[in-house]
């Protein structure tokens, strides 16, 4: 359930790039894109979790990590670590 | 993000989040002109800084010079930039949503017609969208008026992280209550 949100909203981040001297535009650029991070590695994570549960993957810290704060409903340090920062 | 923040919690705020940066790239052009929730960006003190450097930009006025202004339900200035209002969220399975996102300011209430703020029993109150002005301020000798109160305003609810603070009207003779009551404007919507 979780997956079909996230995953819908991923394709509908535009991309766009070029040089733009809009201080808005630079912002809204780097925001898109670390939301676009952001999502990328939550549902990278997620995958991998449903991996472990069939037995395809092998357990790592980090996912152990995750699957022990997941059922605790905590939100645990590995999902938010690609922003390298916990303000926001 | 708030400390006591559960995971059944954060995954629709990311997907709110997402929703209106999606919304915000698929404007493309005139960015100064779209609303903005501001608690609902990954760094909204970079939107501030941004909004500063625009106006400064725009106007030719040295950075420096620029002191905010916060107009609490007023968006008449077609220069200013508007934070908050309603979010459209497009969900793919459902019709559109809409949700109230804003400021939220706590221990006081605005008093639109008076224009300043009034003290309450501390309840939070969500105030409507706003718009933020850059003006430069040429009477910055003068001190500071008495009947103005410098608010801070917090990311979240945890008051961990202050993103900037305004300057709001209110009656001079009981201004030092507004520090007692630790009067405050929070982000998060």
């Amino acid at each position: 359930m979780l997956l079909i949100v996230l995953f819908q909203t991923l394709n509908t981040l535009p991309k766009q790039s070029n040089d733009n001297p809009d201080p808005l535009y630079r912002l809204f650029f780097r925001e898109a894109s670390i939301g676009r991070k952001l999502l990328d590695q939550v549902g990278k994570d997620l995958a991998d979790v449903v991996k472990v549960c069939d037995g395809e993957l092998k357990q790592t810290n980090h996912l152990r990590t995750l699957m022990s704060s997941l059922t605790k409903g905590s939100l645990s340090l590995p999902l938010c670590s690609v922003l390298n920062t916990d303000a926001y | 993000m708030p400390k006591a923040m559960s995971v059944s919690e954060w995954i629709p705020d990311l997907a709110r989040r997402l929703s209106q940066l999606d919304g915000i790239t698929s404007v493309q052009q005139n960015l100064s002109n779209v609303e903005v929730w501001l608690g609902g960006l990954f760094f909204p003190e970079a939107y501030i800084t941004a909004t500063r450097q625009a106006v400064a930009h725009r106007k030719r006025w040295s950075l420096e010079t620029l002191h905010l202004r916060l107009d609490i339900g007023q968006m008449n200035d077609p220069g200013a930039f508007i934070v908050d209002g309603m979010l459209f969220l497009s969900h793919p399975y459902r019709q559109i949503q809409t949700t109230f996102v804003g400021l939220i300011l706590e221990g006081a209430a605005w008093d639109a017609e008076n224009e300043k703020l009034i003290l309450n029993d501390g309840q939070a109150v969500r105030l409507n969208a706003s718009q933020i002005r850059w003006v430069q301020d040429d009477s910055s000798n003068e001190g500071h008026p008495a009947d103005l109160v410098t608010l801070p305003v917090y990311l979240n609810n945890d008051r961990s992280d202050v993103m900037f603070t305004v300057d709001l009207p209110f009656d001079r003779h009981s201004a030092s209550l507004v520090a007692m009551r630790a009067v405050c404007l929070t982000a998060r919507g």
